[in-house]
């Protein structure tokens, strides 16, 4: 999104001269009324801008033309199969397909140093477990080997969860919650999982709120036996 | 306008600003309304824009420039990396606070000022509120009482569009409404359970968004962030309902990015005579004049321009011979509360569709005829709340990972009732704001020195409000209830109001029962400042109520040459 431009960008650019404040300075409020739009409510015009419109953003620009901005292009792809073995492709799309770990990348380079500090360890921390378990660095790692470093970690954050313990996760471990986590919203904020897995309508309007559905509950949006 | 005498001079163009521009043009006067926001781009509204169309999915960007200059308003959930220009600029627009007295100052960058992204929420007042002192002691009642205002709640209410349940509370006065919103699964388990076990009413939030078409704006299509803009314009703002009206008068000029410095004041009369205000855009000063000065630049803002008018003659500010201008700050009790799970109903899904409102429980601590449960606090406090369905969320407590884990998310859903108290904060004559010795704005105006701070019955309070919350979702059947516990720090609420309190007697009050300054007969202030205790529903609706009878008043005296 071009926030930048968008940003502190008055809809009307005043002359501005002293005490010749002109009345387009005003709103251009009376360009609308004038023109007998303001009973329009979704056309109506404020400020010479262009109203009523749903604002559609152009999706961004496919994966391959994506440049990692935090991540080296090695953790990018170890990142994305992770990312793809958390939520693996079924027969909707999975994370790769939901670019999440672009997402990911993207998030991390506005985080403060400590968190990209810990995140950076965890996956380095992984890719020598990679490497000493299946002899090849994390981003060649097959979905199968991924799989089988995954599961005691996500073993330990699910004891750790069920139990008191208070003790500090291991590296590993923390490294998946954290990892899990990120995956968890870039998926179900992504096209691909919100649409796609999910069968969430793309866009939310609707003509009424339905309400509980139960007898006793009142889903007659339009009446109250009172009101 | 050079040379051009208005009828009136409105200060600020949100909830009042916008009424006092409707019903001064509309009742024939020429009226120069002066706004220190930037004009409103509604093509900028970006309710639609979907999680995956913002790079960050709606995280703020803390390299952005615009976030930067906005450490205070960010602590407001409505601004968003998306919209964060609807809000002030802290940098340029600085205020001071002692060190130990937190105040979050939330204040709209646009023409419409706060009403671009408010909450909505919309109760009337009543005489437990107006004459809160005659019943506990505490403070001052107001000079007004409901049935006084009455009339003027029905004008706004017809006009503006609130959607609300008749209840027949005496608490919570009932009002003229749109068809209620309905409850979810959750909301009428609660309902039913506060109800049988608890002897407390519950009713739908009552919300200045339409449920149906009303004059000429479409009904609400649920699509959720109202405080991103509306393309429908399905809520009540001012600059799709009473500015347009003004505008269409032909008897109203607004300029936006007009910083007011002070209200000035005719030597021989004594009264007011316009106000001096500075371009925003090339810094250059101007003034205007008019036979009358409305001032509903917000609480605090308003507040600042009268002590920012002293001089010769009124050393503490513009018609301050009580001393009471910028005393008695007040917000609600804010961010206390508590949440837990709800087990879902058969047949109880995630709504599709985002429900921009919630349910309100009405306030029934402290109503005893004399004091049936001894209470360690005085006044009270309504709750407001709802149910949450996740469409996702659950899965963050979810073990595992792979196929098995996404279907496991896609399947379930986990249901959550949460409830947070609205209290009154009591009127304290301490709890005030000055002009900061040093410090100056962007545009050299003397700023504000922000002094207020909660006493131990807002504690207590508070204290009382997390209880009953967890009271309250035990009934209805919660689990894993968790509580807030800590207040927030007032202005957070954004519910600030005091400052200019009206009364009867001139040596206690600032402004009379019509807004209008006991001193300076063609001065009147209509926003939050009037207050005299601030009960515990939302106060917009009321500001607008109180600016109609307010704008009756000065339009009455105006006609008669009592201004002059």
């Amino acid at each position: 999104m071009s926030s930048k431009s968008d940003h502190d960008e008055p809809a009307v650019r005043p002359t501005a001269q002293r005490n010749d404040v002109s009345r387009r300075r005003v709103l251009g409020l009376a360009a609308a009324t004038v023109a007998g739009v303001a009973t329009r409510p979704v056309d109506w015009v404020f400020a010479l801008a262009p109203g009523g419109k749903i604002v559609k953003r152009p999706q961004a620009e496919g994966e391959s033309g994506y440049r990692p901005v935090f991540f080296s292009a090695d953790e990018l792809e170890a990142v994305a199969r992770l990312c793809d073995v958390i939520i693996p492709r079924t027969e909707t799309p999975g994370a790769r397909d939901a670019r999440v770990h672009e997402y990911i990348d993207l998030v991390l380079s506005i985080e403060d140093e400590d968190e990209q500090a810990e995140l950076r360890r965890g996956l380095e921390h992984l890719d020598r477990a990679c490497r000493d378990a299946h002899s090849r660095p994390l981003h060649q790692a097959t979905p199968e080997q991924i799989s089988a470093l995954l599961t005691p970690l996500s073993d330990e954050v699910t004891a750790a969860a069920e139990s008191d313990d208070s003790d500090d996760p291991s590296t590993g471990a923390a490294f998946f919650a954290s990892l899990k986590g990120r995956t968890i919203f870039g998926y179900y904020t992504s096209r691909e999982g919100r649409v796609e897995e999910l069968g969430l309508p793309e866009a939310v309007t609707m003509e009424r709120w339905r309400g509980c559905p139960h007898d006793e509950g009142d889903s007659t949006h339009g009446s109250s036996e009172r009101g | 306008m050079a040379g051009k005498v208005y009828d009136a001079i409105v200060v600020g163009s949100g909830a009042t600003g916008g009424w006092a521009a409707k019903e001064l043009t509309e009742a024939g006067m020429e009226v120069l309304m002066l706004e220190a926001g930037r004009p409103l781009d509604r093509s900028r509204f970006s309710e639609h824009v979907l999680p995956w169309e913002q790079p960050l999915r709606g995280r703020r960007d803390p390299r952005d420039e615009s976030i930067q200059r906005r450490p205070t308003q960010v602590k407001c959930y409505a601004c968003e990396q998306v919209n964060s220009d609807y809000f002030i600029d802290d940098i340029a627009n600085p205020y001071t606070t002692p060190e130990d007295k937190p105040f979050d100052w939330i204040q709209g960058g646009l023409v419409g000022g706060r009403t671009v992204m408010w909450g909505r929420q919309s109760y009337r007042m009543s005489d437990w509120d107006f004459a809160a002192a005659s019943r506990d002691g505490f403070g001052d009642d107001w000079p007004i009482r409901y049935a006084d205002l009455a009339p003027y709640y029905d004008k706004v209410e017809e006009y503006i569009g609130v959607s609300g349940r008749l209840e027949g509370l005496e608490i919570l006065p009932d009002g003229k409404f749109l068809p209620p919103m309905a409850y979810s699964c959750g909301e009428v388990m609660l309902k039913q359970a506060i109800e049988s076990k608890l002897s407390r009413p519950m009713t739908i939030g009552r919300a200045a968004v339409l449920t149906r078409r009303h004059r000429g704006r479409s009904a609400c299509h649920y699509c959720g962030p109202c405080h991103r803009g509306c393309t429908t314009d399905s809520y009540f703002s001012s600059p799709t309902t009473t500015l347009r009206d003004a505008e269409a008068t032909g008897r109203f000029e607004l300029i936006s990015q007009a910083v007011v410095r002070h209200v000035t004041t005719d030597e021989n009369s004594g009264l007011a005579d316009g106000v001096w205000w500075i371009d925003k855009e090339t810094g250059t000063s101007s003034e205007a004049k008019a036979k009358a000065v409305v001032l509903c630049a917000s609480t605090l803002a308003s507040a600042r321009i009268l002590l920012n008018s002293r001089d010769d003659r009124w050393p503490d500010g513009l018609g301050n011979s009580s001393d009471v201008l910028g005393r008695y700050v007040m917000d609600h009790l804010y961010s206390v509360g508590a949440r837990g799970h709800l087990p879902l109903r058969d047949g109880a899904k995630a709504e599709l569709a985002n429900r921009p409102n919630g349910i309100y429980v009405p306030r029934f601590q402290n109503l005893g005829s004399t004091s049936s449960k001894k209470s360690a606090y005085l006044r009270g406090y309504g709750f407001q709340g709802g149910e949450n369905v996740t469409i996702y969320e659950h899965a963050y407590s979810q073990p595992g990972f792979g196929a098995e884990f996404k279907n496991r998310v896609k399947s379930t859903s986990v249901a959550s009732l949460g409830l947070g108290g609205f209290g009154e904060m009591l009127a304290r004559r301490e709890n005030r704001v000055t002009l900061d010795p040093e410090k100056r704005d962007d545009w050299d105006v003397p700023v504000l020195r922000i002094s207020v701070e909660h006493s131990d019955n807002e504690r207590a309070m508070a204290k009382d409000i997390v209880e009953e919350a967890v009271a309250m979702l035990e009934a209805a059947g919660c689990e894993d209830i968790t509580s807030d516990d800590t207040l927030g720090p007032p202005g957070l609420c954004i519910h600030e109001v005091g400052t200019a309190r009206m009364g009867k007697d001139p040596k206690t009050s600032f402004l009379n029962e019509f807004n209008q300054s006991h001193e300076i007969k063609n001065l009147y202030v209509t926003d939050g400042s009037c207050y005299v205790s601030v009960g515990c529903v939302n106060p917009t609706l009321t500001m607008m109520a109180l600016t109609v009878r307010a704008c009756e008043h000065l339009v009455g005296e105006y006609r008669r040459g009592n201004l002059a």
